[in-house]
């Protein structure tokens, strides 16, 4: 898996917010808003339970999303597109994965 | 009939229900946000209200704002009929701005009618001995699930009378279990989308386990805002006997991350208005502490129930004209919150009151503990479907007509039925299905997810002369679709048209 210049850009700036001491919910907010800023992907993060995904963090404002992608077995990704090339997009799915698994929850 | 053993269980169990910790950290300064003093002030001071000012107050419903106490309590008085026509049809365009033409179904699921409490209305109170009592078990659920998947629905309400064997596991057990049934329809396979749940007040620890079970919408009633009248109904030395466990209900339903929770009055306990401003107060009370109000409300008026001298002989029974009026003042009060008509009421009721605003409402109902397979053995002997055993059930049915004669009914009104479960499925839950709502645009998918439900429902289970009548309005619906600028934004429009095409090739659970 080779990640293009820009794609490594994205990875560096989600390491800083994995590496913050923030919780989950503040995080994914602002990978919400980093997808935004850097690739004009709009997003927002759900949380699973059975049939139910409900909102949990991200775009508040974003209604049609066309992509629903399971992380974990609790969160959820939802984007109106995917538009960045797919080694790069598959590497940012992996480190949000890790942010979720290695973040813990707000209380 | 219980064993000795077994009562020594109930009794520890009731023991251990309600944690008082989990109501006094609600309270400020030792009150609940119920202030009956301040309620009868309200209703007094707004006895004589002036048109103007009642104009005024429709124009702020129209702009999807809730509205203020005092606001709905002048409302509550108005005299004049041609004022009450004015908020009739102010009702109904606030209903079309948040939620459009179209009208959501769903299937009540009694599981059991076992229950601890002794409420003086109740037909499954612990006293009534000619009551048949009953729990269904996994196997019974999933028949029940599998006749009413077979009548073409996607949602449910799941009902349990308060008792240690319809504990919290049991429940999870029933959701899991419906969420899992699949029934043969004409193109593929039917199946229960959404579960929710009607179920006593719990603690937090057992609301999570609701949760992550992922049902749908958490309902509990408060029957009577009024404390005196509470008191006189529910035996104190019950758990229902407890006003503030019940009151704060949905405050531990948020706590626990039910995000999408449902209050209701039953009404003829007490007087209508002071009910009305009760239901008010609580969905102030939900959105001041938690940011999101409740996502519908419920306005049950009590029918005869078997065993019950007060179902028939209350002296705050509503009349069907103040039905109406009550059913407004709640559609002009909470605009942005979904409010159900139940087969409670008759047919004729039903379409005055969804004409002024309710959402949504149920059909082909069976209130009787494993009554849906029974009337499918009925139907099967070519007998009627729409019996009901007084002994079975909670109460009795003003509507026991079936889902397609009802579909039909409000096709030709011109509403659409919508089996849209997608809002829950997609994060459009809690706050941000709020916040949609208010900006009236979550009614916008809700009408492209109705098109997309009901031409599922058209080709798999509509009779030929609903089918006929679905094809007209569906027709119409599409035509407005794609003339509508909101609908042309993007690729909104190409979106769902494709998923259209994709239905109507028989594919299923295509959602936006």
């Amino acid at each position: 898996m080779s990640t293009s210049n820009r794609g490594q850009k994205l990875l560096s700036e989600l390491q800083k917010i994995e590496n913050s001491a923030r919780s989950l919910r503040p995080k994914l907010r602002l990978v919400a808003e980093l997808l935004d800023k850097e690739w004009r992907i709009s997003s927002y993060f759900c949380e699973i339970k059975g049939p139910r995904w409900s909102y949990y963090a991200g775009d508040v404002d974003f209604v049609m999303p066309l992509y629903r992608i399971q992380l974990t077995d609790k969160y959820g990704l939802m984007t109106d597109q995917i538009l960045i090339p797919a080694d790069d997009w598959e590497a940012m799915l992996a480190l949000i994965r890790r942010i979720i698994e290695n973040t813990k929850e707000a209380a | 009939m219980e064993t000795a053993s077994a009562k020594v269980d109930t009794k520890s169990w009731i023991k251990n229900v309600i944690r008082q910790d989990e109501i006094d950290k609600y309270l400020i300064d030792g009150k609940d946000f119920i202030d009956e003093d301040q309620i009868t002030r309200q209703l007094k001071n707004n006895h004589n209200p002036d048109p103007s000012r009642i104009r005024d107050i429709l124009q702020k419903s129209l702009a999807i704002e809730r509205l203020e106490p005092e606001e709905t309590a002048a409302l509550l008085h108005v005299r004049d009929e041609a004022l009450w026509q004015e908020m009739y049809e102010t009702g109904l365009k606030v209903k079309q701005k948040v939620y459009d033409n179209r009208i959501v179904f769903f299937a009540p699921l009694y599981c059991s009618n076992l229950c601890v409490n002794n409420c003086a209305y109740c037909g499954f109170r612990l006293e009534n001995t000619t009551e048949k009592r009953r729990i269904l078990t996994m196997d019974e659920v999933r028949q029940e699930t599998e006749a009413v998947i077979s009548e073409g629905h996607k949602r449910m309400i799941v009902v349990y009378g308060e008792h240690p064997r319809s504990d919290v596991d049991y429940m999870v057990d029933t959701v899991r279990t419906i969420y899992d049934v699949r029934k043969k329809a004409r193109h593929g396979y039917g199946n229960i989308r959404r579960v929710n749940i009607n179920a006593a007040p719990m603690s937090v620890a057992d609301l999570k386990k609701l949760w992550e079970a992922g049902i749908g919408t958490y309902q509990v009633f408060q029957e009577t805002y009024h404390k005196q009248t509470y008191v006189d109904l529910h035996p104190a030395n019950t758990l229902k006997g407890n006003y503030r466990w019940r009151l704060y209900a949905l405050h531990r339903a948020m706590e626990a991350g039910i995000d999408d929770v449902a209050i209701g009055a039953l009404f003829g306990l007490y007087d209508w208005r002071f009910e009305v401003m009760g239901l008010l107060n609580h969905a102030i009370d939900l959105e001041r502490r938690f940011g999101i109000g409740p996502h519908t409300i419920s306005f049950p008026r009590m029918t005869p129930a078997e065993g019950s001298d007060l179902s028939t002989s209350s002296r705050s029974k509503v009349s069907d004209e103040d039905f109406k009026k009550l059913v407004t003042v709640l559609r002009l009060s909470v605009p942005y919150t979904g409010l159900i008509i139940t087969a409670r009421e008759n047919p004729e009721l039903k379409k005055e009151v969804i004409r002024v605003g309710c959402t949504q409402t149920d059909a082909s109902t069976n209130i009787g503990i494993g009554g849906y397979t029974e009337a499918m053995k009925k139907l099967a002997e070519e007998q009627n479907y729409a019996f009901q055993e007084q002994d079975k059930q909670q109460f009795m049915l003003g509507d026991t007509r079936r889902l397609d004669t009802v579909i039909r009914e409000l096709a030709e009104m011109g509403m659409i039925t919508s089996f849209c479960t997608a809002g829950y499925r997609c994060g459009r839950t809690g706050d941000k299905i709020m916040g949609l709502l208010k900006g009236c645009v979550e009614g916008k998918f809700c009408k492209l997810n109705a098109v997309l439900t009901f031409r599922e429902y058209l080709d798999d289970y509509a009779s030929p002369e609903t089918k006929e009548i679905g094809e007209r309005l569906i027709r119409k619906e599409l035509e407005e679709i794609q003339k509508e600028a909101f609908y042309r934004k993007g690729s909104l429009l190409s979106n769902f048209m494709e998923y259209y095409e994709q239905t109507s090739r028989g594919d299923r659970d295509v959602y936006i």
